[in-house]
């Protein structure tokens, strides 16, 4: 899910940076003194899944956790997602910096939207917060492929042809994501119910 | 020393947190002690007249029928291609200048490599100093043992060609970096650094408003 340097024209590359800042400096007024634990550790869950990756076909694809990361933080995704971006680009020559802006839309984005699914089912009983986590991971990920599939289509490629493919190639990871995101929200609700619903007094990510 | 006051439940929480995210990333290095980054990447080398390429993902698999261009110093395109079954393409050396390969593989993953006017220069030299030196001296000297010794000097430079194949071919691709435990380490490590930094700030704002 990351797209190389050289690849996108700079129209693109300059929108995807804009909402990158935009949702950057949400995220970081959102994500308050309480929260910044959290969100380390997520920014190193997010740095560290993009190395599990699941061969498949012609190409292979990783995890990405971005779905995981929006229910937790909401806003905070993108400040989140963005440092976990650069520090990949880095470390393991992921995507670059020119990139890093339409990286971290494309992925941060889903991230939101998934957060603003996730929330109003968070108290309801464990069975509906499952299935709402797994539609959250699975849609995640199929959001992002979609953006994916339409910056490439700015570019000039066909648009089905390109998103159908970044979104077939990223099935498995829905899934995977989808079980792995059902499988944290209920043990951080059995375990850590505070970092799901805040701790009291602490301004919920959607103020 | 620092000990937690168990009767805080602030601090209580936060180590929670810290032993879990141990958790998490110890589980996450387990996972991803065989696999690899997920980039695509491609290493040229010249080797006779030719220059060859390969074209691989990070996860060590090879990029079959990605698509190749070769541009030359002035940035126009001399050459496209296709990367056969074992991601290698190969073409004719076009011109003593600096050439640029690029490799499209599936969906936004490109990659490059840079042949040098050096390197082509290097290899080229030594093949055609002994091809012109066999046509001139040929038709003054027709048998000789300066011609003996050219043919001696062709033979073992295409000898050495050989020979050389596995090590050119070595070094290009060891100039491609892997992701190692050190940079998953240093990542983290960051991530820690910047987490304490943004905690800091924010006590610091509390402190001034409180």
């Amino acid at each position: 899910m990351h797209i190389s340097e050289g690849v996108l024209p700079v129209s693109v590359l300059v929108s995807g940076a804009a909402i990158a800042v935009t949702g950057t400096a949400i995220g970081l007024r959102r994500l308050d003194y309480d929260r910044i634990p959290q969100a380390g550790v997520l920014a190193a869950s997010f740095f560290v899944a993009s190395l599990i990756h699941v061969p498949l076909g012609v190409s292979s694809v990783h995890l990405i956790l971005n779905g995981l990361v929006g229910m937790m933080l909401g806003w905070g995704a993108f400040p989140v997602i963005m440092i976990a971006l650069i520090l990949q680009a880095v470390f393991f020559q992921f995507g670059g910096f020119t990139t890093l802006g339409v990286n971290t839309a494309i992925m941060a984005l889903p991230a939101v939207a998934v957060s603003f699914i996730f929330h109003p089912f968070k108290h309801k009983k464990t069975a509906t917060v499952s299935i709402i986590s797994f539609i959250c991971g699975f849609l995640s990920v199929l959001l992002a492929a979609l953006m994916m599939g339409f910056s490439l289509f700015l570019m000039g490629e066909a648009f089905f042809e390109v998103a159908s493919f970044v979104v077939i190639a990223h099935i498995p990871v829905m899934i995977i994501e989808g079980i792995i995101s059902v499988f944290c929200i209920r043990f951080l609700m059995k375990v850590q119910p505070s970092m799901l619903y805040n701790n009291e007094g602490v301004k919920s990510v959607h103020d | 020393m620092y000990t937690i006051n168990q009767t805080d439940p602030y601090q209580i929480w936060m180590r929670d947190i810290l032993v879990r995210a141990l958790l998490v990333i110890i589980c996450c290095l387990l996972f991803s002690g065989s696999a690899y980054a997920h980039r695509v990447m491609i290493f040229g080398w010249v080797e006779g007249d030719r220059v060859m390429t390969q074209s691989k993902f990070s996860s060590n698999r090879v990029v079959k029928g990605g698509d190749i261009s070769v541009y030359d110093s002035t940035g126009n395109r001399i050459l496209t291609g296709q990367t056969d079954t074992q991601g290698e393409y190969s073409f004719q050396i076009p011109a003593q200048e600096q050439l640029r390969i690029v490799l499209v593989a599936t969906a936004g993953h490109q990659a490059e490599w840079t042949i040098t006017k050096e390197e082509l220069e290097s290899v080229s030299q030594i093949h055609t100093h002994s091809n012109n030196d066999q046509i001139q001296s040929q038709p003054q000297e027709p048998v000789s043992g300066n011609c003996q010794q050219e043919v001696r000097e062709a033979a073992f430079e295409e000898m050495l060609d050989r020979k050389l194949k596995p090590m050119m071919r070595h070094i290009a691709e060891s100039s491609q970096t892997h992701t190692s435990l050190r940079d998953i380490l240093g990542g983290i490590g960051y991530i820690i650094g910047l987490m304490g930094l943004v905690a800091y700030m924010r006590s610091r704002q509390k402190e001034k408003q409180g």
